[in-house]
This record gives structure tokens, sequence and C-alpha cells, in this order.
């Protein structure tokens, strides 16, 4: 499970760093133009240590993906990522911040039991998670409650005023682009009460998520809430790495079990293979044992011993493989609704 | 059993732990009070947006006046009398502050934008001792935010 969460994290840091190296060859070494330290400007580094810098962290993100020395790679990168935000305070942005920080934590994890490209994981039992997943848990809250905060004590974003321009530059985007709404669309999209009721929308669904997500009851709707509203977010603005980070950072909360869950397919039949093979791929998280099971049926066995076969089996694989994980509140509502159709 | 370095005692994750939680608290607070919100996840928290245009104070026989700097380029007399050319982008090259004569969207907020304005000033100002003739630079800068009505308003560092 957290060996997945340190491969993704290897890889988005992997891309940070490059991003800022392809900058220096493109316009030059920030600290040759104007900056803005948080640092003393003694500590700002030359050019040259820079340059070393970032191929530091490149190197260690690329440890990270490949598994050996991979959590001392997480933290070598996200210490220098770090070091050089406090460098320049022009070059901060809330996703690589939020990237530095559960890369940083996560080096604290037992991350380095699973997912390994070169070599093996190192043999024996994995100490205990807790400490480190329960830091990083903390640190996602933490962002959904100082946004939302941030958002609920502005008058102008509590109004939509914030978000009706937003709206409205959206759309004028669109035109401008040739993509041709009905007006009444762009009259309902630009107006004050839908801009009014999508900022409260957006401030309760960050303050559901700083909540939801440390309370195990609601912990699951919390994530496929959160899910979508980083979907939307990611369609809708340009967030850099912002969306993959706290993609990687939920997986924080899931329950640190690995292949309590069984999976009984028939091999005998295509569509068997076609699951298993499918479930093998996408179980990033280590969820499923693979069995073989009774011909003709697909059969999922949760965590509590609970047997589910048809719909029910793949609400259960949709709520445990990532990829498919938007698909389950959709499937199980659907479910329930042709279950009881009166409710 | 294997342990990593990165694997803490138990009174170590303790001291870890609580030193985290007070940095990640002291970050979020400077956030908070910070004009560019650097450290604090305040995120889209507004729609703004400026218009800077650039000026010169220069000092002539009738008095100082302020001088248009045209494409962000103007040309003025050095030490040895020579004609140099100065460049805003030489210095200022990131950000919405390094587009001139036209709205930008302020990311971070107005107030970041403004701050960090304030220091390219002092930034260009320090960095063109070349110029002669420049007394003063001057940025004068129409807001809008979230949509509102306009503002001007102007930022002045002098040499």
């Amino acid at each position: 499970m957290l060996g997945a969460m340190r491969v993704g994290l290897g890889v988005l840091l992997v891309i940070q760093s490059a991003e800022r190296l392809w900058e220096v060859y493109r316009g030059g070494y920030f600290g040759d133009a104007f900056h803005l330290p948080i640092l003393p400007e003694a500590l700002v580094p030359s050019a040259a240590t820079y340059v070393l810098l970032q191929v530091l962290a490149v190197a260690g993100g690329i440890a990270a993906v490949l598994g050996p020395r991979g959590r001392e790679g997480l933290l070598v990168a996200s210490s220098i990522g770090l070091y050089l935000l406090l460098a320049n305070r022009l070059e901060y942005h809330n996703n690589r911040f939020a990237l530095f920080l559960v890369a940083f934590l996560l080096a604290f994890a037992p991350s380095d039991r699973s997912f390994f490209l070169l070599g093996r994981p190192p043999p024996g039992a994995a100490p205990s998670p807790f400490f480190a997943v329960g830091l990083i848990r903390l640190q996602v809250v933490a962002i959904y409650w100082s946004s939302s905060l941030g958002k609920l004590l502005d008058p102008d974003w509590r109004g939509g005023q914030t978000m009706a321009i937003r709206f409205a530059e959206g759309f004028d985007m669109m035109t401008a682009r040739g993509i041709e709404l009905a007006p009444w669309i762009g009259r309902l999209v630009t107006s004050p009460a839908v801009a009014s009721a999508a900022s409260k929308a957006a401030i309760l669904t960050e303050l559901f998520l700083a909540v939801g997500l440390l309370v195990p009851r609601t912990r699951a709707a919390a994530l496929y809430v959160g899910v979508l509203f980083h979907i939307g977010i990611e369609l809708s603005a340009r967030v850099e790495l912002f969306s993959y980070v706290m993609g990687l950072a939920y997986v924080a909360f899931v329950v640190p079990e690995t292949r309590q869950r069984v999976l009984e397919v028939d091999r005998s039949t295509s569509f068997g293979r076609f699951v298993a093979g499918l479930t093998r791929r996408l179980d990033w998280l280590c969820r499923f044992r693979i069995e073989e099971g009774s011909k003709g049926v697909v059969r999922v066995v949760d965590r509590g011993g609970e047997a589910a076969s048809g719909a029910a089996a793949w609400v259960t694989l949709c709520r445990a493989l990532p990829l498919l994980f938007p698909l389950w509140a959709p499937l199980a509502a659907g479910r329930r609704l042709l279950r009881n159709p009166r409710s | 059993m294997h342990r990593s370095s990165l694997d803490l005692g138990p009174r170590a994750r303790a001291v870890f732990a609580a030193l985290y939680i007070a940095l990640l608290v002291a970050a979020i607070a400077y956030g908070q009070l910070a004009p560019d919100h650097v450290f604090g996840f305040q995120m889209f928290n507004e729609s703004s947006k400026l218009r800077i245009t650039l000026f010169r104070e220069v000092s002539t026989p009738s008095g100082r006046r302020l001088v248009p700097v045209v494409d962000g380029t103007w040309r003025a007399r050095d030490e040895a009398n020579e004609v140099r050319t100065f460049r805003w982008n030489d210095r200022v090259r990131s950000g919405p502050i390094r587009r001139l004569d036209r709205f930008v969207h302020a990311s971070y907020g107005l107030d970041a934008q403004l701050f960090r304005l304030e220091r390219a000033l002092l930034d260009v100002a320090r960095h063109t001792p070349g110029d002669r003739e420049t007394r003063a630079l001057v940025a004068v800068v129409d807001t809008l935010k979230n949509g509102r009505d306009p503002q001007t308003l102007r930022i002045r560092v002098v040499r």
C-alpha cells in the first residue's frame, strides 16, 4: 500500500524537479533575476549548487520509484524541495509545498516493503506505519481546514463574488475558443445565485473533507467526495500536480491491510480471466488474493468475511481498486435502487 | 527484523511528531498573515486582476516629470554619458508582475502581487546602476478586486 504511494510520489518529485531544471535551461537561474528569499540571501544557492540540488532531487525521486533506498530518496528530494521554496518564495505553489511535505513524511513510514522495480524489498515484518501515516492524514486535513476557513472568512468568497468572476471568465474562454453554448446556459452559469450556491458548496465540501476524512464512519464517503472534487479541479483549473498529490495522499487513509480480501473467479471462462487480470493490474494497494472459484461465478469475500457475487461483487471491487473508485458510489446507489425500487 | 535508519524509536517519533505539528501550525499561521499567503494553503483565494503601467521619474530643467516605460524598455544615459537600454524583464521574469500594460490575473490575490511588485521595483532600482537619469520608478496599478469597481494605486520607489 505505502509502496504504491512511494512510487507515485517519486514520479511527481522527478517531474517537479525536471520542470525546474527545464526552467533554468530556458529562462536562466532564478537567483540572477528578481527573487524573494525567506532565508537570508547568503543561504540562497548559487546557480551551480541549484542545478546540482535539482539533479539530486531527480535522483531521489528515481530511487523512490525504483525501490532500493527509496525512502532516503524521498527524504533527499523533499528536503531539497522545501529548502528551495525557502530560497525563493516566488517559486511557492501550494501543490509543490504539499508534495514535499507528504513525501517528507512518507520517508519515515515503512514504504520500502513493496513495489520494487529493482531488487527486492528487505525481509522481515515492517514496523507499524501509523506514526508517519497519521501525520500524513493530519497534513491532508490541515490543507482542507486552511483552505476552507480562508474561503469561509472571506465575504467575497462566501457570497459568491469570487466564484462568479471565475465562472464568467471560464464562459468567456470557452466562447473565445469557439465552443458555443446555449445562451441560457451562459445566463445560468454566470448568475449570482449559481455562483453563490457553488461557493457555499465548495466551502462545505472542503469542510466535510476536513472532518469526514478523520472519522472512520464517514471516511470512505469523504474519500469519494474528495476524488470527485479533485477531478473537478483538475478539469477546470491549472493546478500543476495538486490533484495527483492529494490522490496519492489519500492512500494514507486506506486501512493498512494486505490481501485480506479474496476474489474468486472461474479461470476456465474468458470473463473470469478478464476479471482476474483486471484486478491484478489495478490492485495497486494489494487488497485482493485471487483464487479459483465456482464455475462461471465472480465472488468477492470482504475483509469481514462477507461474500458478494454479481453486481455486489463489482461494488466491492470498485471500492477497493483505486482506478475504479469513482464508479463505486454510482454502482452502489444503482444496485440499491434496483433492489429496493420504492426507496 | 530489517530496520531503516528512518524507522524512528518511540521517543524520537513523539519528538518528531510534536515538532512537525508545531512547524505546520506555525507555517499555516504565517501563511494567513503574509501578503502572498506563502505556506498558507489558500487555494483560488481571489478572482482579481491588475494592470501595471510603469513610469520613470526623471529630472528636467522644469522639474521632475514622469516618463512612460513603453514595452517594458527604456533608454537612459550612464556615468560615461553613453545611452544604454534597460528592460523590466531582465530582472522580473516570473509571475503576473512580469507583464506590463495589460490586465492579468492576480494569482494568490492582489495583496500578493502588490507585495511582489513593490519588491520587484526595489530590485530593479537596485540592479540598474548604469541608469543615471531615472530618479524613481513609479508603477501605476489598476486593480479589479473580484470584479468590483476598478481602483488605481501608485507605488513609487526612489533609486
